[in-house]
């Protein structure tokens, strides 16, 4: 037990990475520059064709969907 | 389990070391000294070493008067040059030297200087001393007349001493303080019994007087006198001349067997006893009592509350020192006392004149056995030294040394530096030692005496420094422990005695309740998983009971010691193999019903807004089919968060896929009941794990049930602050952070389909940001007994297994099995989840 659920740490190894959200600053052909939500900015590509200032979920260097622009809150536990 | 009593040694009492035992590397040893003359008891009437009980009793010794009736022997007393300062007295209450002269005379047995107090402290050790004497002579007298015409008297006279004396010494472990109690009770009776034959003329009885010549018979109300025959008969007192009775209120005597008796004191001169509340005399035989004090004369005993003294062996108690002359035994508790072979013993303190023993845990250095002073500075006119005159110094030797003197008063440390005697009178420097000498006046080589000083003392004063002398002390010590079991100290098994746990284990077949009969088995679940998982091994014979080949779903209903399970077996195993076969049979929770090979999956889409509760509840009950199961939900509060409408979609997922990811938005995860068609919807992380240390669990592990522990340890990122985005737009986005941080410290981004709500969004980055810092996972071992129970998963446990703390269950394994006896053993294997870093509140 110590070693955890078996199946949990299959998963654990073989996650994807995770959805990342970032916003679309620039475009050039299939290639975009965004920024991601926590500063920084990156090339991800995508065949669709999106906005600039679009909010965009990317992973491994591709845009994956849309993302819906959704205000923050902040809240502590 | 092992819960035996713990025995608590409360304390040990050690007792003294036994003084032959010493190996002393004095340099002097025993009996060298002589500076001490003693004095042999042959001389006195009775041996000195006699004790009380064993002397002859009274009349026995009437045969060696020599004295004339009526007087009284003088006291005898010892002359003794070898006792220059009183034994009992402390040397800062000593006299000065000079005021002792050698040859002094003083009576033994006095007592110069206050008795001392000694402290009262007696916390640790208490050596209790009973030491009892007890004295019963018997003084009897018989006088019988036979004469016809004269008097007939009979007398008896009987004395009777019982004497008690007791000693406490309680003394704490290096600071030694001694009380001493002693009582000596002295119960004295006399009666005298005058009898005469009432026929005869010659006897007189009256009640004022009478008096009778030539057989007469006298009597007063105070007094009567017989001439010849005379009786005398009182009450009270009677007196004869010649065969004469004296009587008076306070006194009788006897000339030639003469009695007095009084209420208060009985004197017989041949045979006297003189008794009194606090004292008896008696000329040859005589006894002093006193409630602290006993004196004989010839051999006699003087006791004190404090101590007891004996002439001619003097026996010294001062505040923390036994000294004996010789060898002298002093004992506590148990020990008595004899005259020449005295045994001498203090709680943690043994001193004996001629080989003394410093106490080096208390620091004491004896001191050194001859003390130089000087008498007198002295001036020889003429001898110019600088500035002064050169003085010489007279020396004296052979002054009583201070018994106890500790080294605290003389400094510690430094080598003996003064021989332990000195010749008399000159003391001979060399020029280094001399010109070393602080007090040294003159730095001239040789200090010389001028003998026609006019010596005068002056007050002592030690030259060199401290010594100090090492004693090794072999020990025997004769160690008495106290073995005191404390019941009221309670370990945690007081009260509790061995836990014995019965097991009973049972399986058979829901449909037609058929038993199968098992080897072993195991049952289990984690929070990872949503049904619990059972296997077991059985009898090949059992095959057709549990053969998962032919019947589809097999139900059993699995009991472990009063918890019952319900499985369904979706595996069955075997292998023979020469000499052995072995059948293996696995099965699952009910709630795998839900979940694939037996639901289908399925896609689906709510165009109403909705609790997640009811999503979760509508997915165990598509179209109003119900499926049989029903929910228990604990995560996000009583219906969880809000779904928008057209937000919770899927496709391709079972009941259980749904449950899963409902579950899991918010940081929970699904559990099958144990027997029941329940589906629990719980929180990883019901209690964030900072607020875990100051839970008060209701399920409490004592370390009595715990038969084995191991432990693991993972160190994860401390993150202070989460961000969580929804994926739809009617979901919401935030930052969850631990109250006063930044909460710049961040995992990835996570995202959900299902982050529509701020409760979701709090019980996800609760599960999140627990998950963090210092973690032990941590596997203990119990019987499955009732007071604990089976460990579900996310349950808080306070844990005792020599530290104190609490856990959270992450998950919990049964095994059973036959052991070597062909005894079912079944054990718990609970997995907890510690935070090390967050068990300070």
């Amino acid at each position: 037990m110590a070693s955890g659920n078996l199946w949990q740490l299959f998963k654990n190894v073989t996650e994807q990475g995770a959805k990342q959200l970032a916003t679309v600053i620039d475009r050039n052909g299939s290639n975009y520059t965004v920024t991601m939500q926590g500063g920084g900015n990156t090339i991800v590509q995508s065949s669709a064709a999106y906005e600039l200032q679009s909010k965009v979920f990317i992973r491994d260097g591709q845009i994956v969907s849309e993302a819906p622009d959704l205000p923050f809150v902040e809240i502590e536990v | 389990m092992s819960d035996a009593l713990r025995l608590m040694l409360d304390r040990y009492i050690s007792v003294q070391p036994k003084a032959n035992k010493l190996s002393l590397p004095l340099d002097r040893n025993l009996g060298d000294i002589t500076r001490y003359t003693y004095v042999f008891a042959d001389s006195l009437p009775l041996r000195m070493e006699r004790l009380a009980v064993v002397r002859p009793s009274a009349n026995v010794l009437t045969l060696s008067i020599r004295q004339p009736l009526g007087t009284v022997a003088p006291k005898l007393y010892f002359i003794s040059s070898s006792l220059p300062l009183p034994l009992s007295v402390l040397f800062s209450d000593q006299p000065a030297p000079n005021e002792l002269p050698l040859n002094m005379s003083r009576r033994l047995g006095t007592v110069v200087g206050v008795p001392i107090a000694p402290p009262v402290d007696n916390e640790d050790v208490a050596l209790a001393v009973n030491a009892t004497a007890d004295m019963s002579p018997t003084a009897s007298a018989a006088v019988t007349i036979d004469a016809d015409n004269d008097v007939g008297v009979a007398i008896v006279a009987v004395a009777n001493m019982a004497p008690t004396a007791s000693a406490l010494i309680s003394a704490e472990q290096i600071a030694v303080a001694i009380e001493i109690a002693a009582t000596a009770t002295l119960n004295p009776t006399a009666s005298a019994t005058a009898s005469y034959d009432s026929n005869n003329p010659s006897v007189g009885m009256l009640n004022v007087s009478s008096n009778i010549q030539d057989a007469k018979l006298q009597g007063v109300g105070r007094q009567s006198g017989f001439e010849n025959n005379a009786n005398l008969a009182k009450s009270v007192s009677a007196d004869w001349q010649q065969s004469k009775i004296i009587s008076t209120n306070n006194q009788a005597q006897f000339e030639s067997n003469e009695q007095l008796i009084s209420s208060r004191q009985l004197s017989f001169e041949q045979s006297k006893l003189i008794g009194d509340s606090s004292k008896q005399g008696a000329e040859y035989q005589t006894f002093i009592a006193s409630k602290s004090t006993l004196k004989t004369e010839n051999a006699k005993r003087i006791s004190h509350s404090n101590w007891y003294s004996f002439e001619a062996m003097a026996k010294r108690q001062i505040d923390r020192t036994l000294g004996a002359e010789y060898a002298e035994l002093i004992t506590d508790r148990l020990d008595t006392s004899s005259d020449y072979n005295r045994l001498t013993a203090l709680s943690y303190d043994l001193r004996h004149e001629f080989a003394r023993l410093p106490y080096s845990k208390l620091r004491y250095v004896p001191p050194p056995l001859s003390q130089t002073v000087i008498l007198k500075e002295q001036v020889i006119e003429g001898w110019e030294c600088g500035t002064g005159a050169l003085r010489h110094y007279v020396y004296n030797d052979e002054l009583a040394l201070p018994m106890h003197r500790r080294i605290a008063d003389r400094g510690i440390s430094s080598s003996l530096a003064m021989p332990l005697s000195m010749p008399r009178g000159v003391l001979e420097l060399s020029a280094e030692d001399a010109d070393a000498m602080e007090t040294r006046p003159c730095k001239r080589k040789t200090l010389g005496v001028n003998t026609t000083l006019d010596v005068v003392t002056c007050k002592p004063k030690m030259f060199g420094k401290a010594s100090s002398v090492a004693v090794n002390a072999q020990s025997m010590i004769n160690a008495t422990a106290w073995l005191e079991l404390l019941i009221g100290e309670k370990g945690e098994a007081y009260n509790k005695g061995v836990i014995f746990v019965t097991n009973s284990v049972s399986l058979v077949r829901s449909d037609d309740g058929r038993e199968i009969k098992m080897l072993g088995f195991s049952v289990g679940i984690d929070s990872n998983s949503y049904t619990w998982s059972f296997s077991a091994t059985v009898p090949l014979s059992e095959l057709s009971k549990v053969n998962t080949a032919y019947e589809q779903q097999i139900g059993v209903e699995f009991t472990c010691n009063g918890n019952l399970w319900r499985f369904i077996l979706d595996s069955c195993d075997d292998s023979v193999s020469f000499g052995e076969s072995s059948l293996t049979i696995k099965g699952k929770s009910r709630a795998m019903l839900l979940a694939h090979p037996y639901a289908t999956h399925r896609g689906f889409k709510y165009d109403t807004a909705m609790s997640a509760r009811q999503i979760a509840e509508d997915e165990l009950n598509r179209f109003g089919v119900p499926s049989g199961f029903t929910l228990d939900w604990q995560l996000a509060g009583v219906n969880g968060w809000n779904i928008p409408a057209n937000t919770y979609s899927y496709s391709n997922k079972t009941p259980i896929n749904s449950l899963q990811w409902i579950a899991e938005a918010a940081g929970g995860f699904i559990n099958a009941h144990m027997s029941e068609d329940i589906i629990h919807v719980l929180a990883h992380y019901p209690i964030p794990s900072w607020e875990w240390a100051a839970q008060t669990p209701s399920i409490e592990l004592p370390m009595s049930l715990i038969t084995s522990r191991s432990r693991g340890r993972v160190n994860k990122p401390a993150y202070n602050g989460v961000t969580i985005y929804g994926e739809n737009d009617g979901g919401i986005a935030a930052l969850i952070k631990r109250t006063g941080t930044s909460g710049g410290y961040q995992p990835p981004m996570v995202t959900s389909d299902l982050m529509t709500d701020q409760d979701a969004a709090i019980s996800r980055g609760k599960m999140i940001l627990s998950d963090t810092g210092d973690i032990g996972n941590i596997d203990i071992s119990m019987p499955l007994v009732a007071d604990v129970g089976v460990l579900l998963p996310s349950t808080l446990v306070g844990v005792n297994d020599g530290e104190s703390w609490i856990g959270k269950v992450s998950g919990t394994t049964i095994t059973g099995r036959l052991n070597s006896n062909r005894a079912l053993e079944i054990e718990q294997v609970a997995g907890f989840e510690r935070h090390f870093d967050k068990e300070s509140v």
